[in-house]
C-alpha cells in the first residue's frame, strides 16, 4: 500500500519537470522567421496584403548631458563585422530610417557623462509583421524596429 | 469627458476606499470579532489583501504544499550528519534557477545521485533566457553598455549533511557544492561570443529530501565570473530521482 502511494507521488514531479523542460526546449530552439505573426486582425483595420520590402528603424537616444552632441553610428549587420551606413552627431531624442527588411541592424551612441565615455550598443532584426484575417495575411506597413540606445540609469 | 483633476480625485478616492477596507480588515484580524465573520466580508477583504500584498507568499506557500508530503510535518528525529548508509545510486534530473536583483539564469541538469552517501555529480546547463543590460569597462573611463545573454555548462558536485529525519525518509540538512563552470556571453550587436572562461563557483544552503523521490535545495552561490551583475546569487533547485527503488524503503 505504501509503495503504491509513493509511485503515485512520483508522477506530478516528473510531469512538472518534463513539461518545464519541453517548454524551455521549444522556446530555445525557435527558428527565427522572416515575418512575425501577431494573431487575428482587428476588424477596423484596412488589410494590406502586399508585403513591404522596406520598414522603419528608429534609434532612441537619451537626452545629452552638458549639451554635448551624441555621436551615433548606424550599421547593417553587427558593429564589428557589419557595414557602417551612417555616422552623425545629434541632440535629438530619436532618429528614424527607412531600411530594407529581413536584415539585422546595429547602432551605437557615444555619451560623455561625468567624465566617463559610455558607448551604448543595440541591435535587432528588421522583419515584416502581419495579422491574419480568414487566412489572409494583412501586413503592418507601420511596423518598426526600435533600437534602444538610452543610457542605463 | 473627464478632466485630469477629476480623474486624479477618482484615483485618490479609490485609494482611500481601499486603505479603509484594508485597515478594516486588519482591525477584524486583530479584534477577532465574531460579528464580522460574515463569509462575504472575509472573502472580499482577503481577496483584496491577497491581490495587493500576498501573491508571492501564496505562490511560495502553494509550492511548498505541493512539494512537501504531509509526513514531513511529523515528529523529527536527530541523525548524525556525517553518518553514511549503504550505496544507493540513482539517476537524477534537476531544474533550478540562479538569481539576484540584477540577473537570472535557468539551470537544468542530469547526472548521478547517491542517496546512501548523500552526494551527487551532475552535468548542468544554465542560460539566461533574455538579454540583460550591463556595462563593461574597455579602457580608461571608457565603457560599453551592452545587452547580453549567457550560456554556462558545468559539472556540479554536491555533498549533503542531513541532521533531521522525518517519517518516510524525509530529511532536512545542509549542502555544500561546487560548480565547475564554463561560460560564454553573447552580446547583442556583436558577432563575437565572449568566452568567460573556467571557474569554480562555491555554493551552500539548505536541503530538503522528500522521501527518495525528490529534493529541494535553497542556498547561496558565488558567481564571481559574472561580468556585469552582482556575483552573489540565490540558488533554488529541485532534483528528481528518476529510478527510485521501492524495495529500499
Amino acid at each position: 500500500m505504501m509503495m503504491k502511494t509513493k509511485n503515485n507521488m512520483k508522477h506530478p514531479f516528473l510531469i512538472t519537470f518534463l513539461s518545464v523542460f519541453l517548454i524551455s526546449l521549444t522556446f530555445s530552439c525557435q527558428k527565427k522567421n522572416k515575418s512575425k505573426d501577431t494573431g487575428s486582425c482587428n476588424s477596423n483595420i484596412i488589410c494590406y496584403t502586399g508585403e513591404p520590402d522596406q520598414l522603419y528603424v528608429t534609434l532612441e537616444l537619451s537626452p545629452s548631458q552638458n549639451n554635448l552632441p551624441i555621436e551615433v553610428k548606424f550599421y547593417s549587420g553587427s558593429i564589428d563585422k557589419g557595414n557602417l551606413l551612417d555616422a552623425f552627431t545629434t541632440l535629438a531624442s530619436s532618429e528614424t530610417y527607412i531600411m530594407s527588411v529581413d536584415r539585422t541592424y546595429s547602432a551605437t551612441a557615444k555619451y560623455v557623462t561625468d567624465g566617463d565615455t559610455v558607448i551604448v550598443v543595440d541591435s535587432g532584426h528588421l522583419a515584416t509583421s502581419y495579422c491574419t484575417d480568414n487566412d489572409t495575411k494583412c501586413y503592418d506597413w507601420d511596423h518598426e524596429l526600435t533600437l534602444d540606445l538610452k543610457l542605463k540609469e | 469627458m473627464k478632466t485630469n483633476s477629476t480623474q486624479k480625485n477618482d484615483i485618490t478616492n479609490n485609494e482611500t476606499n481601499n486603505k479603509n477596507k484594508l485597515s478594516r480588515f486588519f482591525f477584524l484580524r486583530k479584534s477577532i470579532n465574531f460579528h464580522y465573520l460574515c463569509p462575504k466580508t472575509i472573502i472580499t477583504a482577503t481577496m483584496k489583501l491577497n491581490k495587493i500584498y500576498f501573491f508571492p507568499a501564496r505562490l511560495l506557500f502553494s509550492l511548498i504544499l505541493f512539494l512537501i508530503p504531509l509526513k514531513l510535518l511529523a515528529q523529527p528525529i536527530a541523525i548524525n550528519p556525517v553518518a553514511s548508509s549503504y550505496l544507493q545510486p540513482k539517476f537524477g534530473a534537476n531544474l533550478g534557477t540562479l538569481f539576484n536583483h540584477q540577473d537570472l539564469l535557468l539551470d537544468f541538469g542530469l547526472g548521478y545521485e547517491e542517496l546512501g552517501y548523500d552526494f551527487s555529480i551532475t552535468l548542468n546547463d544554465a542560460f539566461r533566457p533574455f538579454y540583460n543590460r550591463g556595462r563593461v569597462e574597455i579602457g580608461d573611463q571608457l565603457y560599453y553598455q551592452v545587452r547580453h545573454k549567457a550560456v554556462q555548462f558545468s559539472i556540479d558536485l554536491e555533498k549533503r549533511f542531513y541532521f533531521l529525519q522525518f517519517l518516510n525518509y524525509n530529511k532536512l540538512g545542509i549542502y555544500l557544492g561546487l560548480k565547475s563552470a564554463f561560460a560564454w556571453d553573447n552580446y547583442k550587436g556583436f558577432s563575437l561570443i565572449q568566452n568567460d572562461g573556467f571557474a569554480f563557483l562555491p555554493n551552500a544552503g539548505l536541503s530538503w529530501q522528500f522521501s527518495k523521490i525528490s529534493r529541494l535545495s535553497v542556498g547561496y552561490l558565488y558567481r564571481y565570473n559574472s561580468v556585469f551583475s552582482n556575483p552573489n546569487m540565490i540558488n533554488i533547485k529541485l532534483s528528481l530521482y528518476v529510478n527510485s527503488d521501492d524495495d529500499e524503503n
